[in-house]
């Protein structure tokens, strides 16, 4: 292994650093990664294709582009699902409402493949013991559960306090 | 045939250990900066190794390309821990997407977001509805930050006066 090899790779490496870097910049804060499981996707097929790169098994041209084409067509999905509401739906997964005023929706949670179990499991990961204290919990397009309280069970705000400024301002809901 | 299982095994231990002590010696502070490039910095580093140990490419050949990544990440999130502009222009900006209750159109364009996805994202907060919301950010890492207005807010200690 000589010298100029171990330094063609350091440059190699630093190229697809910076050419990276901006790729992510251009595609924004929530493409890579951060909402769906595709987003995911995308960002391990950015990540997995750049070893060739570094190691000089493919040319940097060829890396650029296969790199640029992912990023074009997630650009254009993430540009057509903000568009069009239709390819919103055929892409995006919608959310689902598993508990609705204290009723566990059954038939809801076995679409989404749960049980149970795990519903208690993630209502007791925010402190949520019974699920009468739930006004809604979805299952959001990211994964994840989300949580309304039951307006006696959230906390104490502000403009539950008895003086004289909330009593005025009090919003009805 | 040979399965150069030894060779696996060193190899797999040498990148282990060195990738060990690099990650060490750059500090939890270069993580956590440029959040969306530092989890494709991870995905990269990810990548490296397998070419090594499987023997397709010489040992330090791997730790200079890791190296490299490593030292190229620590320099740019100096830089833009150093410099405003260096940051602006190497994270995506925070940016409002409701004000005073309200939606911010034009700012919801720019990030390509959905109101649908504010509601959600609001949801996972435990946030119902907007009016509640003073202010709402979509931050540089990609989350949503919710300042509730004052009414809306937890009771604090400062608040129990109201009760005497």
């Amino acid at each position: 292994m000589d010298i100029n090899e171990l330094l063609l790779t350091a440059l190699r490496a630093s190229f697809v650093y910076f050419f990276l870097l901006l790729v992510v910049r251009v595609l924004g804060k929530r493409e890579i990664g951060a909402t769906s499981a595709f987003d995911l996707i995308v960002a391990l097929i950015l990540g997995e294709v750049v070893d060739e790169i570094i190691y000089g098994d493919v040319t940097i041209l060829q890396g650029v582009i296969a790199i640029l084409v992912v990023a074009i067509w997630h650009l254009v999905n993430s540009w057509a699902s903000f568009r069009s509401d239709f390819i919103d739906r055929l892409t995006g997964a919608p959310p689902t409402v598993v508990v609705k005023n204290g009723q566990i929706q059954h038939k809801n949670l076995a679409r989404e493949r749960l049980n149970k179990e795990e519903l208690f499991s993630e209502l007791r990961l925010m402190g949520v013991e019974e699920a009468k204290e739930v006004k809604q919990a979805t299952l959001e397009p990211n994964g994840k559960l989300s949580v309304l309280l039951e307006e006696w069970a959230k906390p104490v705000q502000y403009q539950d306090l008895p003086g004289p400024r909330s009593k005025t301002q009090k919003r009805k809901s | 045939m040979d399965l150069d299982l030894a060779g696996i095994i060193v190899r797999v231990s040498v990148m282990y250990l060195y990738a060990l002590a690099l990650v060490r010696i750059s500090g939890k502070e270069s993580l956590g900066q440029l959040t969306a490039m530092d989890f494709v910095v991870t995905l990269i580093i990810g990548d490296l190794f397998d070419d090594v140990f499987w023997a397709e490419v010489p040992i330090v050949q791997g730790m200079v390309a890791f190296g490299t990544i490593i030292l190229v990440h620590i320099l740019v999130t100096y830089a833009s821990s150093r410099s405003l502009p260096f940051y602006r222009l190497a994270t995506s900006p925070e940016r409002l997407v409701i004000e005073k209750g309200r939606l911010v159109q034009e700012n919801l364009q720019c990030e390509r977001l959905r109101p649908e996805v504010i509601q959600w994202e609001m949801r996972l907060k435990g946030e119902e509805h907007p009016r509640d919301v003073k202010e709402a950010r979509l931050e540089p890492e990609g989350q949503l930050s919710i300042l509730k207005n004052n009414l809306s807010k937890p009771v604090q200690k400062k608040d129990l006066r109201l009760l005497r």
